[in-house]
């Protein structure tokens, strides 16, 4: 089949909703030890439609491991899935398989080639069904064979009549009606030929006193094949006349080609077993419903569909536009056109404009808000395979996953996310006896927290393990030359947060999930894209935690302008607590050779921007410039510039990918924006400076 | 030409089915996402032709094609399969179904099949 694009979409999303709905459902079983029948039920419905769909999109090992794993359930369901000695490792493969599905969707969407092999996970599961059935086989008294046993409940009672399906081998002596044979074929590929003979026999019964048909037996694979070989064959005895029977098999869907024949009762052809045959003839087609009038007119409205999906691209370009819609709103509103002119009816014009754009921003925001429960319980699943691979016992509590964040943020989160809970389990959380032996419980517990707090997204991960090591930290970032400030000078917060520099990794030893030479700077790095900012405490012996602060509106953020020589900067204003001319007098050098400056009697470290980004053209006499006391949670200081220019709604642009090849050293750069007139400003990373 | 009603629990299968429909005389009226769903679209629509996928949350295939066969007992719904739902096939054809269709399909067995009850 060839799929378009936007069928490609539809099955990627919806099987990726699909496998994230089944990881929830075997978290929520794990903790039982088993699936409830429900919950097998879903697991089922789940690999189904994984399985039709895939095998659609021609995604062949897709398709086949998601059989497997259906036929597996669908032997676990009919054993009610209770007692099973084996749902460890039901879980586990089928965690596995989830994996599978998810890397292959993965390569699907970078349009990698899907060459994942599913042979290895086929393999385990073969052996496990064997397991199954042997288990199944024991517990089962006798009843129905195994593969049809894919009935529910429900219907199970009239499939326990397999004589119905069975000729009823009829005996052909005299009679009024006469005799046909029928040979009907059936479309190439229109597969299970043997049920859709059996659908045709559901129909020549109607019609027919005695009937026979070969292959006789039509519950095998073996019947579809004999089917698709040498074609369907019927005998019977009816009253009615060839057209009337071919009219009859005509409605059989995917026939390729039927012949009616009129035979002698005796004809050799009959097969021999069924000319014996001396039983009593089935009755004829008789009690045949009445066909009843259609539905009344019913005006039941069709239910209204609340929800659509959009693909994310769709969003990204809508904000886009919004922001531009702001930029363009500044330009019209600061017009250097009006001048001094009055124009007051102007002014309440673009008043009314501004207020709508808000509102138009604030609703795009929240078509783009997603709560992060997908993404904690991604993390779920990784500290569950980690502490499995470590041998740690290690609980996982997630707090306010439902809090909402832009989409964009889950995308930039997720790593760091991994990352530090990587961390957690590999380095923070002991070894069961180490824990033991400080009189903590055996078992480890991280806790994933989200939660809102005004302007900004709080994410959270505490771990209960060893917490950092202060001499640890100290010792490395001296030995790489990371330290600018004297170690008793630094507060232990201020150590740990050593971390995040770049180069930082306390771990020797490699790990496969954590420890592979990208360190925590990577961390920040990420969230910083998004403007957010991580820092770490810990407390020795009690546990670390990370706690990474995201702002709700990434793109379009409040700041201050100002200029350093001919360089435009914004800072966001959430950072800036004041900016004033500065006390000359209030500035010194300390012993080092820092510029320092008292401020509100308490001293900052004083940056000169001009120096700090190498600008030639900037005021460098303190008296003629100006100061910003700037203070993020991690660092409090202040810049020197050159002057202010006030206060501006801007659009905050990614800088451009050849701006991060071709210099460096970007540190201080968060990106840019451009203003109403034009300009281009960098925006200040407080964080880097 | 008919109207067609398309019961699939899964949004792909339902997209998939009526691209391939698009080309084709027959017009897709409605599409339900379970066998409930499906029981009141077809109260309402009235569908010349149902195509009814058997595993779904809710009410499945099987007891959706009942009600609807009990609704109107020629009605035409043609059963969505896979592989291994022999015994499902098997049942649905017993309860009334005109036919049904193996995933994964091509454009050419659904559309003879559709042509077929049309």
């Amino acid at each position: 089949m060839i799929a378009d694009e936007s069928m490609l979409d539809v099955y990627i999303y919806e099987t990726q909703q699909l496998l994230e709905s089944l990881e929830n459902t075997l978290f929520a079983g794990e903790n039982d030890k088993r699936l409830n029948a429900e919950q097998i039920d879903e697991v089922f419905r789940v690999m189904h439609t994984i399985k039709g769909a895939s095998a659609m999109m021609e995604f062949e090992n897709m398709a086949k491991l998601a059989h497997s794993l259906e036929d597996m359930f669908a032997i676990i369901r009919d054993n009610n899935g209770s007692g099973l000695s084996e749902w460890p490792d039901i879980f586990d493969v089928v965690f596995s398989a989830v994996s599978y599905f998810n890397g292959e969707l993965a390569k699907l969407l970078e349009k990698a080639p899907m060459d994942g092999d599913p042979a290895p996970l086929m393999e385990r599961l073969k052996l496990l069904v064997a397991r199954l059935q042997g288990e199944t086989a024991a517990a089962a008294t006798t009843q129905q064979a195994a593969p049809e046993a894919a009935v529910p409940a429900a219907v199970a009672p009239a499939a326990a009549k397999p004589a119905e399906t069975m000729a009823p081998a009829p005996v052909y002596g005299k009679g009024e009606e006469a005799y046909y044979k029928i040979k009907l074929f059936f479309d190439e590929n229109s597969q299970m030929e043997h049920i859709r003979a059996f659908g045709v026999i559901q129909n020549i019964k109607k019609i027919s006193l005695r009937y026979a048909h070969v292959p006789q037996n039509l519950d095998t694979e073996a019947a579809a094949d004999e089917i698709r070989r040498n074609g369907f064959l019927i005998f019977l005895q009816t009253g009615h006349n060839p057209d009337e029977i071919k009219a009859i098999l005509d409605e059989t869907l995917f026939l390729k080609s039927c012949s009616v024949l009129s035979i002698e009762g005796d004809d050799e052809e009959i097969p021999v077993e069924i000319r014996q045959s001396k039983e009593q003839a089935a009755a004829a087609a008789s009690g045949r419903q009445t066909e009843q009038q259609a539905a009344e007119n019913s005006f039941e409205s069709v239910a209204k569909q609340n929800f659509i999906s959009v693909n994310v691209n769709k969003l990204d370009s809508l904000l886009n536009i919004v922001g531009e819609i702001v930029t363009a709103q500044s330009m019209v509103m600061s017009n250097a056109d009006f001048g001094s002119l009055a124009h007051d009816s102007f002014d309440s014009a673009a008043q009314q404009l501004h207020s709508l754009i808000n509102e138009l921003q604030d609703i795009v925001m929240s078509i783009r808000m997603i709560p992060v429960s997908t993404l904690f319980q991604k993390m779920r699943r990784l500290v569950r395979d980690m502490s499995k691979k470590f041998g740690k016992n290690i609980e996982l509590e997630i707090i306010g996953e439902e809090t909402e964040v832009d989409k964009n943020v889950i995308d930039y989160l997720s790593d760091p996310l991994l990352h530090i809970i990587r961390n957690s389990v590999d380095h923070g959380i002991e070894d069961p006896e180490t824990r033991k032996k400080r009189g903590k419980p055996a078992s480890g517990k991280i806790t994933l927290e989200a939660r809102m707090t005004g302007s900004d997204v709080i994410v959270t991960v505490a771990d209960d393990g060893g917490g950092l090591s202060r001499e640890k930290i100290l010792k490395k970032a001296s030995e790489k030359g990371l330290l600018t400030k004297s170690e008793s000078e630094m507060t232990d917060k201020e150590i740990y947060n050593l971390i995040f520099l770049p180069g930082f990794s306390t771990k020797d030893e490699v790990t496969e999930y954590s420890g592979r030479g990208v360190g925590m700077d990577v961390v920040r790095k990420n969230i910083g894209y998004i403007g957010g900012s991580v820092t770490v405490d810990s407390e020795p012996g009690k546990g670390t935690i990370h706690t990474i602060r995201i702002p709700l509106t990434l793109t379009i953020v409040d700041g201050m302008k100002f200029n350093v020589g001919s360089m435009n900067f914004i800072v966001p204003t959430v950072s800036v607590r004041s900016a004033v001319k500065p006390n000359v007098e209030d500035i010194f050098t300390d012993p080092e050779g820092h510029e320092m400056i008292m401020l509100q009697g308490n001293v900052y470290s004083l940056i000169r921007l001009s120096e700090f980004f190498n600008v030639d053209d900037a005021v460098t006499e303190l008296g003629e410039g100006m100061i910003m006391h700037i203070a993020s949670e991690e660092k409090e200081f202040c810049i020197f510039f050159d002057h202010l220019d006030g206060e501006y709604q801007v659009v905050v642009k990614k800088l451009p990918n050849y701006l991060k090849r071709c210099s460096s050293s970007l540190a201080g750069i968060g990106g840019c924006a451009i203003l109403g007139d034009g300009s281009i400003n960098l925006i200040i990373d407080v964080n880097g400076l | 030409m008919a109207k067609i009603l398309i019961v699939d629990d899964a949004a792909f299968m339902r997209i998939t089915i009526k691209n391939m429909l698009k080309k084709s005389a027959h017009e897709v009226v409605g599409e339900a996402e379970n066998g409930k769903v499906a029981i009141e679209r077809y109260k309402a629509l009235a569908p010349d032709i149902v195509t009814m996928d058997i595993t779904m949350p809710e009410l499945d295939g099987l007891q959706a094609l009942r009600e609807i066969i009990a609704i109107n007992p020629s009605a035409n719904v043609i059963m969505v399969s896979a592989m291994g739902q022999e015994a499902m096939v098997r049942e649905a054809i017993m309860s009334g179904a005109k036919g049904f269709i193996v995933k994964p399909f091509k454009e050419e067995g659904i559309l003879s099949a559709i042509d077929k009850l049309a």
